[in-house]
């Protein structure tokens, strides 16, 4: 489970990201945090990957208390997390397959294990075909399905997407949405921070509206209300 | 598992060393420049000392006996400026062997030859020929030799004559070692200095790679290690680069320098030194390349 209590993020420029936060997220649950842009929806996410850190509070992530994890053991509490954003970030200059292999080789997980995951993984986001086209020769939908692969190919226990469907259109939007979900329903907690109502209103899951730093509503089966 | 991450990173790095093209020759390029520098001048210290150390080694004392000192008397001041640690050489003619020389020097010239039958006793001197290690030592055997030898043996001395040359020589010699150690410490300097920006530059295109490692999970070594390996081939091609021009060089020189009176033989010096060239070469490619790598992925490491 994961817990945030009392968080409060204050940005060296004296902005404050996020006021007060106290949230919990259970196994398996699929929560969608909405809000419009600059709500302190990518700074709560950035506080489980660590790439921020909270200015007070505390964030349990799975019996750890994040503030705990030193920088050597920082690759591995993030090897714990699947992450997808907005552009991808895929390796531009590596083949589909050697991106997804990417997140098992810095694990040290050998050659022919990597080959049977990797092989796994694609089939479920569908892009067994396209094992050795480069990022450039895919569409948009294909690219964040290769990240979504990536994010999910050292079996994680939760995975992180940050606005996955903003450089989508409406079709790949809905695709990458089932994708998230038939991958919750297989037992990975998911995290979405959006700001598509419709994507949203589609899912019919717990969502998390922010504004200005703090939670203003917070409901099951919800939809994207401000 | 180390193995596995070594064997990964090595290969990640010779693709991306492949991959850039035109990036890793004006890396390599770099630093075969910087290398050759560094070497040329280098080669360039060695060889002058070597050059001076020749010319060094014409100098010497010579010291005349008058006719009347007993050749005994003379050896065993030889005997005892040997013993000096300043000596390098001494060597001894007597009256014969002075005479016989210039016999044979003039054995052409009837005039010379005929006079000096005429003569009933050899008018040459015996003179000791002496040579030290640091011509800034030649005054110390002169007061060693006046102070052993008593003043009606010596007849005359031509180290005075020289005095001025071996000064002269002996500034030449401390400023080119100077000035080229300065040249070459200021160089090393600015080449790591170019090595390490355009590296720099390298590992610009890679931030967001950098980046994405980081997020999956990857540890600062396993990031790390792909750009270091680039740094090695970097130094190894830049070797090969130099070696490249250099052996042409060496063969380009050698006449240059024996039209000079100098008898020094490039090519032969490359072939007595080619494993240590090599070696030093080698070091300092490798050396640069992965010393820059090191320190530019550093600020894309801080977490």
């Amino acid at each position: 489970m994961i817990e945030y209590r009392n968080v409060t993020k204050v940005f060296n420029g004296g902005v404050t990201a996020l006021n007060n936060i106290n949230l919990k997220i259970k196994k398996g649950e699929f929560v969608s945090i909405v809000g419009q842009s600059g709500t302190g929806k990518s700074t709560l996410l950035k506080l489980l990957t660590l790439e921020e850190r909270p200015t007070s509070g505390r964030v349990i992530f799975y019996k750890t208390d994040l503030d705990e994890i030193s920088k050597k053991e920082l690759p591995f509490h993030r090897r714990r997390i699947g992450v997808i954003f907005q552009d991808f970030k895929l390796l531009l200059t590596r083949t589909v397959y050697e991106n997804v292999a990417f997140a098992l080789e810095v694990a040290g997980v050998k050659s022919d294990e990597i080959k049977k995951s990797v092989s796994q993984i694609l089939n479920i986001v569908g892009l067994e075909r396209k094992l050795n086209s480069y990022p450039h020769e895919l569409s948009g939908g294909e690219q964040q399905r290769v990240a979504i692969a990536r994010a999910l190919v050292h079996h994680p226990e939760i995975l992180i997407a940050d606005e996955p469907t903003g450089n989508l259109d409406i079709i790949n939007t809905w695709e990458i949405a089932d994708l998230l979900l038939k991958i919750n329903k297989l037992g990975t907690t998911v995290v979405l921070a959006t700001h598509d109502k419709e994507t949203v209103d589609r899912l019919g899951k717990r969502v998390v509206g922010i504004d200005d730093g703090r939670i203003i509503r917070d409901q099951e089966k919800g939809k994207y209300m401000i | 598992m180390w193995k596995l991450t070594l064997y990964r990173a090595v290969k990640a790095g010779t693709k991306n060393f492949m991959r850039n093209g035109w990036l890793s020759i004006a890396t390599t390029s770099v630093i075969a420049l910087a290398l050759f520098i560094i070497s040329f001048l280098l080669s360039l210290i060695f060889i002058a000392n070597l050059v001076l150390g020749q010319i060094q080694d014409k100098i010497s004392v010579n010291v005349y006996f008058k006719t009347t000192a007993e050749e005994k008397d003379i050896l065993k001041i030889k005997e005892n400026l040997e013993s000096m640690a300043e000596v390098k050489r001494i060597d001894y003619t007597s009256r014969e062997m002075a005479l016989s020389s210039l016999e044979e020097k003039y054995q052409n010239n009837e005039v010379i030859i005929d006079s000096l039958k005429e003569l009933k006793e050899n008018p040459l001197e015996a003179s000791l020929s002496i040579k030290v290690y640091d011509p800034d030592k030649y005054e110390l055997i002169e007061s060693e030799l006046l102070a052993g030898a008593p003043k009606e043996y010596v007849s005359k001395m031509d180290y005075s004559d020289h005095r001025g040359e071996i000064d002269r020589l002996n500034k030449i010699i401390k400023s080119i070692r100077q000035v080229g150690t300065v040249m070459v410490l200021i160089f090393v300097a600015v080449a790591i200095l170019v090595t390490f920006n355009s590296i720099r530059l390298t590992i610009y295109t890679y931030k967001t790679e950098v980046e994405i490692m980081k997020l999956v999970g990857a540890s600062n070594w396993f990031i790390r290690l792909p750009f270091i390996t680039e740094g090695v081939l970097y130094g190894i091609f830049a070797t090969l680069v130099v070696g490249i021009i250099w052996y042409p060089l060496a063969g380009y020189f050698a006449p240059f320098f024996a039209s000079a009176g100098i008898q020094i033989d490039t090519m032969q010096l490359l072939y007595q030194n080619l494993a240590l060239i090599i070696i030093i070469q080698l070091f300092t490619g490798i050396f640069l390349g992965v010393i820059s790598s090191f320190i530019a992925i550093r600020r894309y490491l801080k977490a």
